[in-house]
């Protein structure tokens, strides 16, 4: 492993990861591709506070405990919108958010 | 935290595992509220599984008495103290016992309503009582979060219960759209909230709220802390619905079971107006005069909440639609409110005006949707054309309805109305003379679509010939229940100065 990696390498991964996760987000359609990209936004979230408990402070853990947490976060909300997504499925035999547009007056 | 690995053989870090574990011991005794309403959620699943489906809607009463419960100790254990638990995770000051009651109070309001609610008969409901206590639970700790963890934490644990009580009609076409919309955007908001905490943890290396304020005290015109402070907005804003992260609520609330919407418009907005003022009691309020410019931010916003919710709610047809607007609009109110916080010159703060505004909105707010409960279980109609001629078909429930109205738009002898005093009186204390014209502009303008229910009721032609048996509503319990809520609407309006006393004591905390 070089020496040389440091804060803002993890930083910039950080940073694409959330920039790609709300791409996904704004541009595809399909409910299951939304939620992909929002759990690369928890994720870009994750590193985020490992890499800053990591380089800025030296034997406390805060950073790691929120970043557990956000994975437990994580899994607990995907799996509660994919309930919902096979939901919509049932109801609407699609997973386009676009076909959603009952509501509005 | 102290990293484990290294007590052992150090005397000093051993010792300081030892007092931190003597804080938490000390904390749970205080924790009490939280852990009743724990134990019930557990309680509900269990008898939930052993009772047979019809019974089930009688765990309304296990819900209820949790909440009661809850309730009692907080009033008897809590309500003088200021105090940080759990070293510092959250904190139990005067503000967040009171947010506790409110919160406790809508909470109450909601199971009861949805215990008659039409759409939720012959259905399982213990575990919907279960999640709502769920969510509850999670108000609680937005209420009382004092570290970037329990942010995280609060928001998660209220937003994804509140995901599933949306579609829980889950074979109903819109609740099913409602909830797609709804968790897609919710867990973008919560998501891109994470990520401004995380920058922030980052800037200051503390997850504590005390020492992430002290260092936005110190660095306000940093770029980087208004970005991750305004990433961290985003999903405060998503709570309270607050423009421009204001898109899922009118589709939610229409699409939701009515006691869903109620729960969403009046607790989750309470807690996400608790957890936005501890933000920025703790960034703002200590800084004075340098923080101008973001009191001009919540200015602008709050300006634009108020003014894009109330000319939505124009021509809004149905009535669950026009109260999501009408709820979009009192955000902005509050978010007017808001810009007192730093303010030493007004005579209540910021936080205690809105907290003042949160226990009118709530019985005002529950007491209409308690009304559209009532007109969509007779007549299974949620639109303008169900309220036709009202004021004949139930006298009552149009007279409890026209007191909500009144005191929604604002005017006397209403809760409305003392508690937009304050938020206007807070704004013009503050210097914020054009927001509050603004405000005053608003009210105008909401007039009009609060009067046209009223006009819909007591002059337009029933729908139903008056010669019909279906002409007169009966709505037995519930127009006692609107009734009582009336009561609290005028009371709270008349007797301002106790509820302005009892919320003049609200201190902020952190620490």
């Amino acid at each position: 492993m070089p020496e040389d990696i440091g804060l803002a390498h993890y930083l910039i991964v950080s940073a694409l990861i959330f920039g790609i996760g709300s791409a996904a987000i704004i541009v595809r359609r399909n409910a299951i591709a939304v939620l992909m990209g929002i759990e690369l936004i928890l994720n870009a979230a994750a590193l985020n506070f490992v890499a800053f408990s990591r380089y800025s402070t030296y034997g406390k853990l805060d950073g790691h405990i929120v970043a557990l947490f956000v994975i437990v976060i994580a899994a607990a909300e995907a799996a509660v919108a994919l309930a919902i997504v096979l939901n919509f499925f049932n109801n609407f035999s699609s997973v386009n958010v676009d076909d959603g547009s009952e509501l509005r007056q | 935290m102290i990293p484990l690995a290294e007590s052992a053989t150090d005397p000093s870090l051993a010792h300081a595992f030892e007092r931190s574990l003597e804080g938490i011991r000390e904390s749970v005794a205080l924790f009490l509220p939280e852990a009743v309403l724990t134990g019930a959620i557990c309680l509900l699943i269990v008898l939930d599984l052993l009772m047979p489906k019809r019974q089930s809607r009688f765990l309304m009463f296990v819900a209820l008495a949790a909440v009661v419960g809850a309730g009692a100790l907080i009033f008897f254990m809590r309500s003088t103290i200021n105090q940080p638990l759990f070293n510092g995770l959250i904190v139990i000051d005067t503000f967040a016992s009171f947010l506790h009651i409110v919160l406790l109070l809508g909470a109450a309001i909601v199971i009861a309503l949805s215990y008659v609610y039409r759409d939720f008969e012959n259905r399982r409901m213990g575990e919907y009582y279960a999640i709502m206590l769920a969510s509850l639970l999670g108000m609680f700790l937005m209420a009382s979060a004092n570290d970037l963890l329990m942010f995280v934490i609060g928001v998660e644990l209220v937003s994804i219960p509140s995901y599933i009580l949306v579609v829980y009609t889950k074979e109903d076409r819109a609740a099913t759209e409602a909830g797609l919309k709804y968790v897609l955007y919710g867990s973008f908001a919560s998501g891109v909230m994470i990520y401004g905490l995380s920058l922030l943890y980052g800037l200051t290396g503390s997850t504590n709220l005390a020492d992430v304020s002290r260092f936005i005290v110190g660095n306000l015109d940093s770029f980087t802390v208004a970005v991750a402070s305004l990433m961290a907005f985003a999903g405060f804003a998503f709570k309270i619905s607050a423009v421009p992260f204001h898109w899922w609520a009118p589709d939610v609330y229409q699409g939701a079971p009515t006691p869903i919407t109620a729960f969403l418009a009046v607790a989750s907005k309470a807690a996400g107006f608790a957890l936005l003022i501890r933000f920025l009691d703790a960034a703002v309020a200590g800084a004075g005069e340098s923080a101008f410019h973001w009191l001009n931010a919540i200015a602008v916003f709050a300006a634009l909440t108020m003014t894009v919710g109330n000319l939505a709610a124009l021509w809004q047809e149905n009535m669950k639609r026009l109260l999501a607007y009408s709820s979009i609009a009192h955000a902005g109110y509050m978010l007017m409110g808001l810009v007192a916080i730093g303010s030493s010159s007004a005579a209540m703060g910021g936080h205690q005006v809105v907290a003042f505004y949160l226990v009118a909105y709530l019985f005002m707010t529950l007491g209409a949707f308690v009304c559209v409960v009532a007109v969509y279980n007779l007549t299974g109609v949620e639109s303008m054309s169900g309220y036709r001629g009202l004021g004949r078909r139930s006298p009552m429930l149009a007279f409890s309805m026209t007191i909500f109205l009144v005191s929604l738009i604002g005017l006397p002898p209403t809760a409305g109305f003392a508690g937009k005093f304050q938020l206007f009186a807070a704004a013009i204390n503050s210097g914020y003379l054009w927001l509050a014209v603004i405000g005053g502009i608003n009210t105008a303008i909401s007039c009009y679509y609060y009067l046209r229910v009223m006009k819909v009721m007591y002059l337009d032609e029933p729908a139903v010939e008056p010669s019909s048996p279906a002409f007169v509503l009966d709505a037995q319990g519930l127009r006692w229940f609107a009734g009582v809520l009336v009561a609290a609407v005028l009371l709270v309006g008349i007797m301002v100065d106790l509820v302005a006393r009892v919320t003049q004591h609200l201190i902020i905390v952190t620490g």
